[in-house]
Parts: C-alpha cells; sequence; structure tokens
C-alpha cells in the first residue's frame, strides 16, 4: 500500500486555479509552485531580493513580510541585496493556451476567408468544383453565370438577400440556350395559359390511379410554384463534376408538380392516345393501300411500268445518323419509278400565264397588228397574271367598266359602240408586252407592287418569254405605241411582216415555258419534282393570301388535288398537284401556313412533350419488325377516304377542293396507334427502363436539330 | 458495451428516430424539387452555433439554465446529429472545391475529435479508477518532485562508502524514471513492461545487498510504483486535458468557414445549387 500524495486539508493544500491565464513557472519546471503564483498579468510575484535602503548611512533590508521578510543576513556593503533571485516566468494554463490556439485557427479561418473572398471578382479557390464538360470552356468567367460574380464582397452580401438572383441568373443561362424560347422559365416552357389548359384536359380523363405513398407525403411540404417563373437550378445543379448529368431527374421529382400522378410507366401511365400518329404525317402517303393493294400481284406494273415495289419498310425509311428518326426516302429514291411520270406529265400542255384574246380585224381596224383573230377564246376570263398586271392599267379598267361583264369567249361579239373598249383592252396588252420587252422585271414590280409578291422574280423567269412573244406577235410594237401615242392610224401590216421572222426564234426555251403559236398563249409546265418556279409561287402564297385562295384561280389550278382540270386547264393535271402530296400546316399562334415539303420538321418549334429514338430499339433486332410496333389499321375497310379527309375538303361549292390546315388534325395514316402495352412489353420495373425522361422532354418547346 | 447501449437506449433510440426523420424529410424535401443543401445547411449552421454555444454555457455557470451535464449530453446528442445532416448536405460526396474540401476536412476533425473526446471522457476515468491515486492534473508536476525528493533522500541514506549499490541501481536505471513523466506510450496501451523490467533489475538486485539496504530497496520500490501509477494518471488526465485543443480552435475555423460558405452559397448558388 502507498502513502497518499496528495493532502486535501486547507492548510497543506493550495486552492488550484486552472481557469487562470498564467501558472507558476516554477510548478512546471521543478514542480515546486510558490504560494502567491503569477500575477494575472503573467508576472511573477515572488520577490526574493528587496531594494536595500540607506538608512543613517547603511543599508536595510527592505522584504515585506509577505515576501519572506527581512533576511539574516541583511543586504552587502554596497546596498545589494543578498538573497539569489527565484522568480519565475510563468507559463499560459492550459485553459489559456486552449484559448490562444482557439484565437489563431480564427484568425487563420477569417484571413483565409477575407483572402478567397475578399477581390474584386470570385476566387478560383471558391469554386465549388468542375462544372460540366459542356461548360467548361465558360467555367473560368464566373459573370457567365453568376450575376453575384460582377461584384466583390459586398454585392455579395447584396445578392445573397436577393430573391431575384435565381431568376437573373437563369436569364443568363437563356443567353446562351436560346433555343429553349421565351418562357422557358415558365414550367415546360410553355405560357400560364397554355399550361392551365393542358393540365384541365389532363383533368377530365378520370382514369383510377394510385398516388405513390412518397409524393403524398413530398406534397406536404408543397411542390415548387408552377404558376411563377422557374429558375433553371431548380432541375439542373452545377459543380459536380465533368461527368455530372445535369438533366438527372427521378420519376418522383418529375412528377411532384403534376396533378395526375401514378406509380410508374408500367403501373398508372396513361393510355399514349394516337400517338405516333397525334398529327398527320407531313407527306400523304397512304401505307396500307401502297403495301396490300399497289403492290400486290404485281399490279402497279400495268400502270407504273417502270415502277419499282419496296422489298421492306428499310426501302423507305432509315435511320438518321442519330439513330432518333426513321428518315423517309428521297423522292427520286422511292417515289420517282412510280410517279415521275406523272409529275412530268409530258401530255400537259401547262397553265397559262399570258394569253392574247380573240379581237376580230373589224374591231382592231386602224389599230395595229393582233394576231389572234380567229376563232374562240378558251376561257371567259384572262390568265390570273395577265389580269393582276392590268388591274392599275386605267386604259384597261375603263374599257373593263363600259364593257359591264366580260367574257372574252364573246369578245367579238362586242356591239360596234363597243369596238373602241374592246381595242383598248387590246392596246393595253400590247402596251403590258411592250413595257415588260423593254423595261423587264421592273414593269412586274411596278403594275403587281407589294400585293402579289409571288408573281415576282419567277424563276425561272417568264421575261424572255414575253419579250420573245412580242418580237413573234407584235414585230413593230415600239412603232404602233408611238403612233397610237400621238392619235394616230395605226397600220395592221406589222403582223403580217412578222411572220418570217417568227421562224428563225425558238419558242420554247427548255424551262418550263412554253409559246403557243397555234392559240397566242404563254403557258408553264412544271420540269418535274420539286419545281423551283411552283415551289417558290406556293410558298409566297400560302403565307400572304390564306384567306382567299380558294377564290384564287391559279390556285385552283395548282392546288387541285384531284388532277381533274378546270375551265382555265382542261385536261389532267399531275403536274401541278403538288398540294397532292405535301400537306399544309397552319401555325395556330401566328396564323402562318406552311407547306410541309420534307417528311419531317427542319426545326421543331412547337410543343414537342414526348421524344423517341428508334436506335434502340432498331439494335435490338427489330428492325425487320416494324410492324411489332406499327400494325396496320385491320378494321378499316378503305383507309384511303379517311386519310383524305384529314388532307382535303371540300370547299362550299363543291366545285373546288380546300386545303386543311390543321396539321393536329388526327390521322391514322394507316396505321395503330402505338399500344403503352406494347411499351410496356420492354420498358418495366424488371428492365428498369421506364424512367419518364427516357420518352419525356421537360422543354416542350426546345428546337431539335435538323435530323 | 451492452449495458452502455442498454442504459441510453432511449437516448440512441430518439437519435436514431430523429436521424430517419431527418433523412426521409430530406428524400421527400428533394422530391420536390426543392434545394435540400440549403435546408439542411441551414439547420446544419444553426447547430454548429448552438454547438459552439456549449462552450459559453460552461463560462456562464450562473446561469440556471439547466446542468452543465444535461447541456453536456444534449452537446453530444446534437453534435452526432450533425453528422447525419453533413452527410445529407454533402450528399455523401467529397467537395471538389478547395475552399469546400478545406470546410469539409475541418467539420470532420471537429466532429471526430468531439467523438474522441466523447468516448475517451467515457472510458479513461474508469481507467484513472483502475491504478493508482486520482489527483489532480495541475499538482501533479508537484507530486513527481516530492517522490523524486524522496527517492534522493533514500539513496543519500544508502550512500555509504563501503556500500554503493544502491546509489548506483538509482544513477543507473531510476534517476530518468523519475525526473519526468515517463512510459506515456505504454501507459496509453495498457502495458506494464518497464514495471516488470524495472522489477527484474530489482529482483536481481536483491542478492547482493544487505538487510538495511534491502529497507531501502522496498521504499524505493514503492516509490517506483507511486511514480508510475502518477506517469499513469498523467499520461491520460493528459490525454482528457489535450483533445478540445483539437476539437475546440477548430470549431472556431469551421464557424468562420461555414459563415462564408453561406455567404457564397446564398450569393452564388441559383445556379450550381
Amino acid at each position: 500500500m502507498t502513502e497518499q500524495l496528495q493532502p486535501f486539508d486547507w492548510k497543506s493544500s493550495n486552492y488550484e486555479r486552472p481557469a487562470n491565464t498564467w501558472v507558476c513557472g516554477r510548478l512546471c519546471e521543478e514542480g515546486l509552485p510558490c504560494r502567491l503564483g503569477p500575477g494575472s498579468k503573467g508576472d511573477c510575484q515572488v520577490q526574493s531580493r528587496c531594494e536595500p535602503e540607506e538608512k543613517g548611512g547603511k543599508y536595510q533590508c527592505s522584504r515585506s513580510t509577505l515576501h519572506g521578510g527581512k533576511c539574516k543576513t541583511g543586504p552587502a556593503p554596497d546596498g545589494t541585496c543578498c538573497q539569489p533571485d527565484t522568480s519565475c516566468q510563468p507559463r499560459r494554463s492550459l485553459l489559456a493556451r486552449r484559448r490562444l490556439l482557439g484565437g489563431i485557427a480564427a484568425f487563420i479561418a477569417a484571413s483565409l476567408c477575407l483572402i478567397i473572398f475578399g477581390g474584386a471578382s470570385p476566387s478560383p479557390l471558391l469554386s465549388p468544383g468542375a462544372v460540366t464538360a459542356s461548360h467548361a470552356k465558360i467555367e473560368s468567367n464566373c459573370t457567365a453565370c453568376h450575376t453575384a460574380a460582377e461584384g466583390g464582397l459586398g454585392t455579395w452580401i447584396h445578392i445573397a438577400f436577393n430573391h431575384e438572383t435565381a431568376l437573373k441568373d437563369s436569364a443568363l443561362c437563356l443567353k446562351c440556350h436560346a433555343e429553349l424560347g421565351n418562357e422557358a422559365l415558365f414550367a415546360h416552357g410553355v405560357s400560364l395559359n397554355r399550361l392551365a389548359e393542358i393540365t384541365a384536359r389532363i383533368q377530365t380523363k378520370n382514369e383510377p390511379v394510385s398516388t405513390p405513398i412518397a409524393l403524398q407525403l413530398a406534397s406536404l411540404t408543397g411542390p415548387p410554384a408552377t404558376k411563377d417563373q422557374l429558375s433553371c437550378s431548380t432541375c439542373h445543379r452545377e459543380h459536380h463534376g465533368r461527368k455530372a448529368d445535369l438533366t438527372h431527374l427521378t420519376d418522383l421529382q418529375c412528377q411532384t408538380c403534376h396533378t395526375r400522378q401514378f406509380e410508374d410507366f408500367q403501373h398508372g401511365h396513361p393510355a399514349l392516345g394516337d400517338y405516333p400518329y397525334n398529327r398527320r404525317s407531313r407527306i400523304y402517303f397512304d401505307h396500307d393501300a401502297h403495301l396490300n393493294r399497289y403492290f400486290v400481284k404485281e399490279e402497279f406494273k400495268r400502270t407504273m411500268p417502270a415502277g419499282v415495289k419496296p422489298d421492306s419498310c428499310n426501302s423507305c425509311h432509315t435511320p438518321d445518323a442519330s439513330g432518333r428518326f426513321m428518315l423517309t426516302g428521297s423522292f427520286q429514291n422511292t417515289c420517282a419509278s412510280c410517279h415521275e411520270p406523272q409529275i412530268e406529265d409530258l401530255e400537259f400542255p401547262g397553265v397559262p400565264f399570258f394569253a392574247l384574246p380573240t379581237i376580230s380585224p373589224q374591231i382592231m381596224k386602224a389599230q395595229g397588228a393582233w394576231p389572234n383573230t380567229t376563232g374562240t377564246f378558251k376561257t371567259a376570263r384572262l390568265p390570273q397574271l395577265m389580269e393582276l398586271l392590268l388591274e392599275q392599267d386605267p386604259l384597261y379598267q375603263n374599257a373593263i367598266t363600259q364593257l359591264g361583264t366580260v367574257d372574252y369567249r364573246k369578245l367579238n361579239n362586242a356591239d360596234p359602240d363597243q369596238y373602241a373598249a374592246v381595242a383598248d383592252i387590246a392596246w393595253s396588252i400590247k402596251r403590258l408586252l411592250y413595257d415588260i420587252s423593254t423595261d423587264g422585271e421592273s414593269v412586274l414590280q411596278q403594275r403587281l407592287g407589294n400585293s402579289h409578291p409571288e408573281y415576282l422574280h419567277l424563276n425561272p423567269s417568264l421575261i424572255p418569254t414575253l419579250s420573245q412573244a412580242q418580237q413573234i406577235w407584235f414585230p413593230n410594237l415600239a412603232t404602233e405605241i408611238k403612233l397610237h401615242g400621238e392619235n394616230k392610224p395605226v397600220p395592221a401590216t406589222a403582223a403580217k411582216a412578222s411572220k418570217t421572222q417568227t421562224s428563225r426564234i425558238p419558242r420554247d426555251a427548255g424551262n418550263g415555258w412554253t409559246l403557243s403559236e397555234s392559240d397566242f398563249t404563254i403557258r408553264y409546265r412544271p420540269l418535274g419534282h420539286a419545281d423551283p418556279l411552283l415551289k417558290r409561287w406556293f410558298d409566297q402564297v400560302i403565307q400572304s393570301q390564306t384567306q382567299a385562295l380558294d377564290r384564287d384561280p391559279m390556285w385552283r389550278i395548282l392546288s387541285n388535288p384531284t388532277a381533274s382540270g378546270t375551265e382555265d386547264t382542261q385536261g389532267a393535271l399531275a403536274s401541278g398537284r403538288c398540294l397532292m402530296c405535301h400537306s399544309v400546316d397552319q401555325n395556330p399562334e401566328t396564323g402562318l401556313s406552311r407547306i410541309n415539303w420534307l417528311p419531317l420538321p427542319v426545326s421543331q418549334t412547337t410543343e414537342r412533350f414526348t421524344q423517341f429514338s428508334h436506335a434502340p430499339h432498331l439494335s435490338m433486332g427489330q428492325y425487320e419488325k416494324c410492324a411489332g410496333c406499327h400494325a396496320f389499321e385491320p378494321s378499316r375497310p378503305d383507309n384511303s377516304a379517311i386519310l383524305q379527309q384529314d388532307y382535303f375538303a371540300r370547299a362550299p361549292s363543291n366545285l373546288f377542293w380546300q386545303i386543311n390546315v390543321d396539321g393536329q388534325q388526327t390521322c391514322t395514316s394507316g396505321f395503330q396507334p402505338v399500344s403503352h402495352q406494347t411499351c410496356v412489353t420492354c420498358h418495366n420495373k424488371t428492365t428498369e427502363t421506364q424512367s419518364c425522361l427516357q420518352c419525356h422532354n421537360y422543354h416542350a418547346h426546345k428546337r431539335m436539330e435538323k435530323p | 458495451m451492452r449495458k452502455i447501449l442498454f442504459q441510453n437506449r432511449n437516448t440512441i433510440a430518439a437519435f436514431v428516430i430523429i436521424s430517419l426523420i431527418i433523412v426521409a424529410s430530406c428524400n421527400l424535401f428533394a422530391i420536390t424539387l426543392s434545394h435540400t443543401s440549403f435546408v439542411t445547411g441551414t439547420v446544419l449552421l444553426i447547430c454548429l452555433l448552438m454547438l459552439a454555444g456549449y462552450q459559453l454555457r460552461k463560462k456562464l455557470s450562473i446561469l440556471l439554465i439547466g446542468k452543465t451535464s444535461a447541456w453536456l449530453q444534449f452537446h453530444i446528442f446534437l453534435g452526432l446529429l450533425t453528422s447525419v445532416l453533413f452527410m445529407l448536405h454533402i450528399k455523401m460526396q467529397i467537395p471538389d472545391g478547395l475552399f469546400e474540401f478545406v470546410l469539409f476536412l475541418n467539420y470532420l476533425t471537429v466532429f471526430f475529435s468531439g467523438v474522441a473526446g466523447w468516448i475517451l471522457s467515457r472510458r479513461i476515468p474508469h481507467r484513472l479508477l483502475s491504478r493508482g491515486e486520482e489527483v489532480i492534473f495541475e499538482r501533479i508536476p508537484l507530486h513527481r518532485r516530492n517522490i523524486h525528493e524522496k527517492v534522493k533522500s533514500l539513496v543519500r541514506e544508502s550512500n555509504t562508502s563501503e556500500k554503493a549499490a544502491i546509489p548506483d541501481f538509482y544513477e543507473e536505471h531510476l534517476r530518468t524514471f523519475f525526473e519526468g513523466p515517463r512510459n506515456q506510450l505504454r501507459h496509453i496501451l495498457h502495458s506494464e513492461r518497464h514495471r516488470h523490467e524495472l522489477s527484474q533489475k530489482i529482483t536481481a538486485l536483491k542478492p547482493f545487498l544487505n538487510p538495511q539496504e534491502l529497507a531501502v530497496l522496498q521504499q524505493l520500490t514503492e516509490q517506483i510504483q507511486l511514480k508510475d501509477d502518477l506517469d499513469y494518471q498523467y499520461v491520460f488526465q493528459a490525454i482528457i486535458k489535450l483533445w478540445p485543443f483539437v476539437h475546440v480552435p477548430l470549431t472556431y475555423s469551421l464557424i468562420i468557414f461555414a459563415l462564408y460558405h453561406t455567404l457564397a452559397v446564398c450569393a452564388f448558388a441559383s445556379t450550381s445549387g
């Protein structure tokens, strides 16, 4: 048994004060502390030596009783104290050292923060991590994404308490991501009205679904306010590394704002409806008729001798580079073998653009040459372009007024007192020809102005053919115009003299324009598929005159899907039937129409909540099994009629066709809609391929790249 | 261990339940596309300030705001809870940014030093009771000196002109042992090898000593045990005294870093989250 080290009686035990800043140095070094201990400022209070006092020529010890009292030896003769110096250097207590260390740590931390945060712009040290690879180029430029980066610490403090910072930062995102549209910050990038409309539509569906418990609980915390703008960072969180997925969202997160919530794609997902046929295809094509009628038993050889039968779906459809879209082959590769001869339509003389009415020499007496004097003009009206060019001619308009209702087929039956008016019509036409042959395109510009731009700058140009016609039909037109201007009689011999000259002038330049001497008409016969003149004319006319299109004679000719001909163009007119295959869509917001010259849109500007990529499906050996998803509609005996109704409609007069510009009109395209169950076969819980983002876009208005 | 778990079953259950509630709330909050990092970060900062406030509570002992022991329990409980919040805050990933990595390391050091301190403060008292006399840490140098003085006195007494076995033994084996704290690592490791070694040397010396010297040697042996126990007390009390040297100063730097981090996040996180 060892003895007790530590006495606790008050006499022999010091009262320890570990909370004091200083402790006796002798305690630490020798374990022999003095009873006084150090002072509060770290000074040793032991005064072993004194300052001897001189009294009567002798030095006397002045040490106080507290410090041991007067020493026996007393001071030295020279007045110095005889005692050794036993004072110590007090040391900091543990607590004081800890405090000091705490102060140093806080100072270092604060200094480090001031260095990092003190600059005029954010230090790279402040970056919370690398940005994704797609943003790597702007990583060093903090101001590209952060409004706070435009200033220093003071700005940050101000911005930290500003609720609009997130939206201001999102505006910076949209500087580069302009493809998301003007309403990108609203939910799904659609307007609030549109969102309300979609929501209301979904709410009307009363299919029973069970909301996942997690979503029910999450709703207690409150979903994001979808009526307000959402910042980009709501979904996209940056600075999580180069390989971070900025678009990753869980299915539950996707559904948090939705009014209709369900467990997963396999359980509770709404039926796909008409997808992917919730709008008609851009090119009218009856798959059922082609595959199940035309190419069965080689019947097509009878009417299409050069036709080539497709082997399979991929004879016409091949995936694009990304594999996302199944592209439709070009006209030349897919349709031309059967339909090129139809479109070329060599037997068709063409669409009349300019014609000389039949006026008897009796009427044109002393009015100069007029080549078309015999026979009957075929139509009651002049060609559309001629009427437009003469519309602003006062002489012509005056003559029309005098004649009343003009039927050009009966022009020669006019009363003698109306001869002058008929002659004025002839002179108006001559003046028009003269002006065009001398001034060219500018005359068209002047006479048509901005009201009919579709006839300006026609390509191939009409001007050379008109000039050619003038030389043939009116070789002395300049003289005639001069004499007529001087109110002098104009001899009619000029036209006869021209007969010899005309044989040397080519009648057809091979550019679609033909000049007929038999009926004194200039016609245009399209060069074939994708005729440049008609394509441009359609593109322009559909933009400018959609309201009055059905009354436009030229439109009636060129948009007649029945190929039955019109009064102006008797007989079949295959070459004008561009709109037989190319549908017209009208943007409901802008009212502008557009002809779908291509099977897929060049850019996707409309809402697109769903995306589908064929590539992964094709790689699973489904390429030859397109019918696995795209099954023909079996129940309808004649799809053609149904299909045509989606594209064309009879005008109220029942004489002409109206173009259906509603692209969203449902069209089966001859196929059944893809079934949800078909997708579930592969996309289910087992395969873990049923994420929302696999098929759906959040940014419904994000423009797609051209395939 | 099982006994400790049983004794603290209510606290452990409360911790588990609160942790589960935090994790579940965080996950539910994340479903709503809310920035959970903001929430966890805010709560974490408040917790850190409250934890640091414990130091203040110790200073304000005159205030009647609960027992310090209760505050310590709350401090430990809240400290452990911050680990759950912290892991949720960093989404179980090591931060890439330098500043955030420093903050990350700072927190981990504070947290683990706290956990270590908590464990030590539970374990060491038992060990201190198991050996030697409970002494006040600040007085240990004094006791050490007293022992050493006594030993030197015994040695001086046995130092005669004829016999110098004990002084020689003292000079050779005991002087350094008594001069200061020794064998600290062995005490920490609960090793008594040094005592056995000394014991063997003493046993080897005994045949050469006369009865008076043997009596002195017996007293020296007692002083050796006394000194060794004192060293044992010293090293473990020192450990208890020293771990806050890591925990407390780094808490201050952690709070400063966290405040700046909060400022940066509020200013910049609208595009980074």
